[in-house]
This record gives C-alpha cells, structure tokens and sequence, in this order.
C-alpha cells in the first residue's frame, strides 16, 4: 500500500499491540537489545516511559515480565506531564505511583508483552513496527477496515492472509476470521522508511 | 458603573502599581482595593483586566492576559488568565490594567469602546442574552474586523458561578477564556457584557534597549523552537497529547474521579484529534495570539469541512470526554462549542456534568445528555442554574458527597491521588484547586528552596511552593505558561526571558529577583484569603479523596494536614 496509509494504522499503536519477547528482563534490554532501538535514541527521545501503568525512572532496574505492558511517549507538556518525565526534576510529585522494584534481577523466559506507542515516538517507530508485524484483536481490525472510504482501498494494491491473497469483501465482513482471535498485521510499501 | 451619572470613565497613573503585570496587577489591585469580605457580585468588588509585563512588545508568546476579582465560585482572591489578541492589544494602547468597580443603578447593558482617541461606554441593550458568536459578529459589523472583543455571554449575564470571560482569537472568535472563578459573573454584575478594543495605529511597545531585547528575544524563540515540547508535541498535538499519558499512569480522572484509566482514551487522544483534524482538511497548529511561537491550538472541523470549534483543550476533552465517560470527539467538540458560546468554564461545566450523572440526570457516556445539560445552562433554566453554578452548588442539590473541589473550585484533568504533588498544588493553591498554579519553572535552575532529589518521596511541599512561586512570576509576564518546559530544560532560555524582561525596563534583575515577584504575588493573594475568612480547614482535598483508593494503582491521598501546612513558609 502507499507509505502515506501506514498513519491511519497508528491507532492500534496507541491502544496497544502485543508481541512475543524474552520476558524478565529490564526495560533497556527489550528496547534495545530485543526490539533494537538505538540507545541513543531510547534516552533522548523516549523520555517518558510507563511500565505496567507505572512511570519509569530507571529503565536498567525495572523488569519487564510476562503480561506486561510497556509504553513510550516523548517529553510532555503540563506540570504532570513533565514530572512523569524519566528521572525528571519533577518525579516526586507522583512518587506514590512509580515503579519500585523490589527485586531487580533479570529471570529471563519466553513470554508476551503489550507495548503502547504515543505521539512523536508512535511517528518515528510506527512505521517500522508495521512492517515488521503486530499482533492486534481481530475484531479491532475489522471495524478498522470497515471503517475506511474508497480513498483508502485504492492505495491497496494487495492484500495476503497467511500468505494467500484475499479480497477486501472477505475483510471487511470479517469472515476470514473468528472475531475473538488475534492476528498478525504488517505492512508493507515501495518507499522504504529509515528507522532511528 | 456606579456613578451616580452614569459610568464615569478615568485614567490614572500606575503609582504604586509600578513594575506590575498580569497575575501581579490583578492580585495587587485586587487584595488592596476589595474588601475581603464583600460579596462577590456587590459593587465592592472590582473585575481587573491586565496584560503582562511584556505583552504588546514584539517578544514571542507574550500576549496572556489575566482577569482578577473576588470570585464568586471561591469566595477568595481570583486571577484567571487566557490567551487570545486583547491582550497585546490593550498593551500597545498604554494600557496596564482596566479595573471596573461599582454596579450600575438600572439593568442596563454596557458596550465599552477602547481604541487611540480613549474610552466611550454605551448603553446597548439589544446585546442583552447574546451568545458570544453572535455578539462578536455584531461588534465586528459595528467595528471592523481588525478589533479583540472581551466579552460575556448569557452565563455571565445570569450572574452564574461557572462564567467565564471570553476573548477572541486571531480569527475573530470567543474562543479564548478566563474561565475559572466565575469571572463573567461578576463582568455581568458590572453591566458590561463586551470591551471593544481597537488597537489600529499603534506599534510594538518599544524596549529601554532594543538591541539587547532583539537579541534576548532571538535565543528565547530558538529555545522554545528546539525544545521537544514547545517545538514538537505541542504544536503538532495540542495540549491534548496528554490524554494517552495520563490514562496511561492512572492519574485520568475518569466518570467523577471515580477511576484513573479511560479505556477509550485513543479514541480522544491529542494523536486521534489530529488525524480527525488533517484527515478533514483542517489545521492542527495554530496560535491563539499573534506573535506565538508555540502555536498549541488548531481548528477542529466536521466531516463536512465545516467549522465546530477550535481545537479542544486536553481539559475539556477530559472533563466532557473522559471525566463523563464520552468517546465521541465531535461531541466534545460541539460541548466545547457551548461552553464557548454560553461563557462558560470549560473545567468546571464538565466536572458538573460528571457529578450530574452519578445524580442519576444522565448516563455516563450518554453524549447528547451531555449537551442538553450544558443547553439547559445556557437557557437559563431551573435546573440549568443549578449546573451552572458548579460541581459543588450541583453536588449540593442532588445530595452527592463526590464533589471533586477544593474552595469550590472543580479539580482540573489530573487524579491528585496518583499524583499526589498535583494535589499539594490543589489544596493549598489560594485559588482554589487549579493546574496551572504550580508550574516549573527551571526549579533545580532557580535553586529556590535547594536542590530536590527527584526520586524522594519527600520534598512534594518544597516543590509545590517553588513551583507555585514561579508560576506567578511567570503570570506576571504575559508569557504563556507553556514556555515553562523549555526554560525547565534549557537554562539558557531562562536567562533568555530574564535578559528580555531586563532589556525591556531596563533592569537588572536575577533569577531570585523573578522568585521574589512571584513570592510576593503569593502572600498578597494568600492575605487577602485570610482576611476574606480562610484558614488552614481551607487547604485541604474533599475528605473522599483520604478514604476512596482510585484503580488501577489503588492509592489515597496520603500528604499530611500538617504538612499541606508548611507551603507557604519560606
């Protein structure tokens, strides 16, 4: 499909999609070693974090575990926004709520994690995401596709379902699938994207 | 308004007013000439209209203006501040404060006109119960299109609570607002539904040096512009980009404040709002004054490419979104709409509403139940008096103890269990539970108060009166609050404002001498409530907030009485 479609899928970024990792690990090893985001990149930019709900101040202690859910912004505006900043200067306004962890160390196993994208870091690693593939509910994605205009099917030049092609009809009616399943979604367009 | 002619009108020197802006003017006035005790809506109360110290000039993001009384939500010290063109308007025509005092003797409505020759008030009756769009078309068929408008629409006029004053924006719109406080109320109580303000043939208020003002002003701007937040998430999100953060941490207060998460908050995201607002052929950066180089706001449009409103705030996409348990942004937008139209605080009406449906006068997340109350406002109606005067005169009526308020002021878009800071701010803030109140300012940078470990539970006090303080400095300004993020970051860009303001009055202040402008704004303003009757019972959160835990993270209120006691001792 045309690179400029891949935005109207950040939706699914911002509610949360899921994928398999080796789990019982510290936030920097997911980001960085599993997921393979530059280190740099990871401190600069991604300067709010929440791990299971909670702000992250030390992304070395806090551990990631199966279930969990992690989650990226970049700086943020307000007096809360800019305390839930990572080690900010203004973490102690809502200490109650950080994460604290009573034991840091790694116990690593295989295991599932939600991860949720926002805002500036949801444009820069959306696209590199969709392409390598999310797993999303089903039925958040039919009542995506049947949501969508004519502009939207026509910079659709193909469609694959486990690699078979599959029309639109079977799409939008949601028949190719059992609306309770998960699926793998990943995008794909001619204009390559370069990733940080 | 009082006099026993008619209106008089008259000038009068700053004298002991000197050096005085925005938050600074209104608070000074305000606690010197308004008898604490007086009711809000008598003619002891004076309504003071004040840009800020830098508003007029060609400095960027300076054109705030702030709007102060005795307020009749609070009954304690009130400054209210809003963007929109008026401001720096007022500014380049010499003006440093409008302070309207008195009542009139019959129920006269007033039109007053500013412009280069002086001031004209007029009697003009056939505004009476004018929405704000509609007035303002009339002023600019009566002025011309290059005007600002301060205005009130039918809630200000009824004398309700929850009125706001409205200023309109570079389009020409109503849809800026001094909403908190019930400011319009006592603009109504005054007679005068509308200032006209005419700033043709003026120019930018010139600074003592220009050449070092120039130069401040460069690398403020450039501080702003590289700043992620000033730069980046503001004008490319609004200030709605917080909703996914603070569903995310548990801290969205959501159907009352009875939980912390939202489960639909991407549905009325700041990221959402702006593919709906691109997605339609409409603008997600935009100013609200001319001269700002953050340009948070934007243009919201139906699918039709029609004008709703502007862009929606993250406070009122949370207290008509989330706070009622409503998904539906063209919704939003339309209450957003009302609020602007009727005059009315934008925070407050949805908190009302929120605590109107665990009444039982509507379901959570019924939307069109949610206009028709907002209607019912604007209407004048029994019931709509009721939701106008606020969440606690509503919790009140229907026999509800969750009235999420502090001095009766509705609490702002932040739970303060989940972030107990915020609540610090909240409880003991002079005006009431408000958000803005508490701002950073380069805090570690200004060392007010020391160096804070931010990773100690301890030292929330400390924070929230450094912060309190350097918010009111900054209100002084005329700056937009916003600037806060960067001048918290970029050291540089703080000595940037402070070499403006030194260049623009020729001074020689330093960072302790702006800490001390905003300290001093905060004992006039904590005096007054003192003397107006308020005391320590006053700084505290509604009691359910120690007993009720809030999901996901199940946490109380847990700062101590005596502890919200030690903010303002420095």
């Amino acid at each position: 499909m045309g690179h400029g479609l891949f935005s109207l899928f950040f939706r699914f970024l911002q509610r949360g999609f899921f994928l398999g990792a080796s789990v019982g690990c510290s936030v920097r090893a997911i980001l960085c070693e599993q997921l393979g985001l530059d280190e740099k990149y990871v401190l600069q930019r991604i300067t709010t974090i929440f791990l299971d709900g909670k702000p992250v101040d030390d992304i070395d202690s806090a551990i990631v575990r199966d279930g969990g859910t992690l989650s990226l912004s970049a700086a943020m505006p307000g007096l809360v926004g800019a305390a839930m900043r990572r080690g900010g200067a203004l973490a102690s306004l809502r200490s109650s709520i950080t994460v604290r962890e009573d034991d840091a160390s790694e116990h690593r196993g295989v295991g599932v994690i939600q991860l949720k994208l926002f805002n500036m870091v949801m444009q820069e690693l959306g696209p590199q995401f969709l392409r390598k593939g999310i797993t999303v509910k089903a039925s958040e994605l039919i009542d995506f596709f049947q949501g969508q205009q004519e502009t939207f099917w026509n910079e659709v030049s193909s469609m694959a379902l486990n690699g078979a092609p599959i029309g639109r009809r079977m799409m939008t009616d949601g028949t190719f699938v059992s609306s309770g399943d998960w699926i793998m979604l990943s995008l794909a367009s001619p204009v390559p994207h370069d990733c940080p | 308004m009082g006099a026993s002619d008619g209106p008089k009108i008259s000038e009068t020197a700053l004298g002991e007013y000197v050096a005085l802006g925005g938050r600074g003017m209104t608070s000074a006035i305000v606690s010197k000439e308004v008898p604490p005790l007086c009711h809000p809506l008598g003619p002891e109360n004076k309504l003071v209209i004040a840009p800020g110290l830098l508003s007029g000039s060609s400095a960027v993001a300076s054109g705030r203006i702030s709007v102060g009384c005795k307020s009749p939500l609070t009954g304690g010290i009130k400054e209210s501040n809003a963007g929109g063109q008026a401001g720096l308007m007022l500014a380049r025509l010499g003006y440093a404060a409008i302070v309207i005092e008195g009542k009139p003797k019959t129920d006269d409505l007033y039109k007053i006109f500013i412009n280069r020759d002086g001031v004209k008030i007029s009697v003009d009756n056939n505004l009476k119960m004018l929405p704000n769009y509609d007035l303002v078309d009339k002023m600019k068929a009566e002025f011309g299109n290059k005007i600002a408008c301060i205005s009130i629409g039918p809630a200000g006029e009824m004398k309700l609570s929850a009125a706001s004053v409205a200023i309109t924006d570079m389009e020409l719109r109503p849809t800026r607002h001094a909403g908190r406080g019930g400011t319009g109320a006592v603009m109504g109580s005054k007679g005068v539904k509308v200032i006209v303000v005419d700033a043709a043939g003026t120019t930018f208020r010139q600074p003592k040096d220009q050449a070092k003002f120039t130069a401040a002003n460069a690398a403020f701007s450039e501080g702003l512009k590289k700043h992620p937040v000033t730069g980046e998430a503001l004008p490319k999100y609004g200030t709605n980009v917080l909703t996914n953060i603070l569903s995310e941490s548990g801290g969205y207060p959501t159907y009352n404040f009875k939980v912390g998460a939202f489960a639909d908050a991407s549905k009325i995201s700041g990221e959402t709002l702006a593919e709906v607002e691109l997605k339609r052929g409409s603008i997600a950066t935009h100013g609200c004054h001319m001269g700002c180089a953050i340009q948070c706001s934007g243009i919201y449009v139906d699918k039709d490419g029609h004008y709703i409103t502007k862009q929606p705030e993250y406070e009122t996409v949370w207290a008509h979104g989330g706070n009622c348990g409503i998904c539906d942004l063209d919704a939003i937008a339309k209450i957003d709409f009302l609020d602007d139209n009727f005059g009315l605080d934008t925070i407050e009406m949805g908190a009302t509403i929120a605590v109107a449906m665990e009444a039982g006068l509507a379901k959570f997340g019924d939307a069109q139940a949610a206009i028709d109350l907002v209607t019912e406002v604007g209407k004048g109606t029994h019931l709509g008096r009721i939701l106008g005067s606020g969440a606690a005169v509503t919790a009140k009526a229907f026999g509800i103890e969750h009235a999420p308020v502090v001095k009766g002021q509705a609490m702002p878009a932040y739970d303060p269990r989940a972030v107990q800071g915020i609540g610090v701010t909240y409880a003991t803030s002079p005006m009431g539970a408000d958000h803005t109140a508490g701002y950073a300012v380069a805090t570690n940078i200004l060392k007010v108060g020391g160096y804070l470990d931010p990773l100690k539970p301890e030292g929330q006090i400390e924070l929230s009166r450094n912060l309190q303080i350097a918010t009111a400095a900054v209100d002084a300004t005329g700056m937009c609050l916003f600037i806060a993020f960067a001048l918290l970051d970029q050291p540089e860009t703080f000595q940037a404002l402070i070499d403006m303001i030194n260049a623009f009055y020729g001074l020689s202040l330093t960072a302790e001498d702006v800490a001390g402008l905003g300290k001093n704004i905060l004992k006039m303003e904590r005096d007054f409530n003192t003397r107006a009757g308020f005391g320590a019972a006053q700084d505290r959160l509604p009691r359910y907030f120690y007993r009720e835990p809030v999901p996901p993270h199940n946490v109380v209120f847990t700062v101590k009485d005596e502890d919200l006691d030690k903010v303002f001792n420095w």
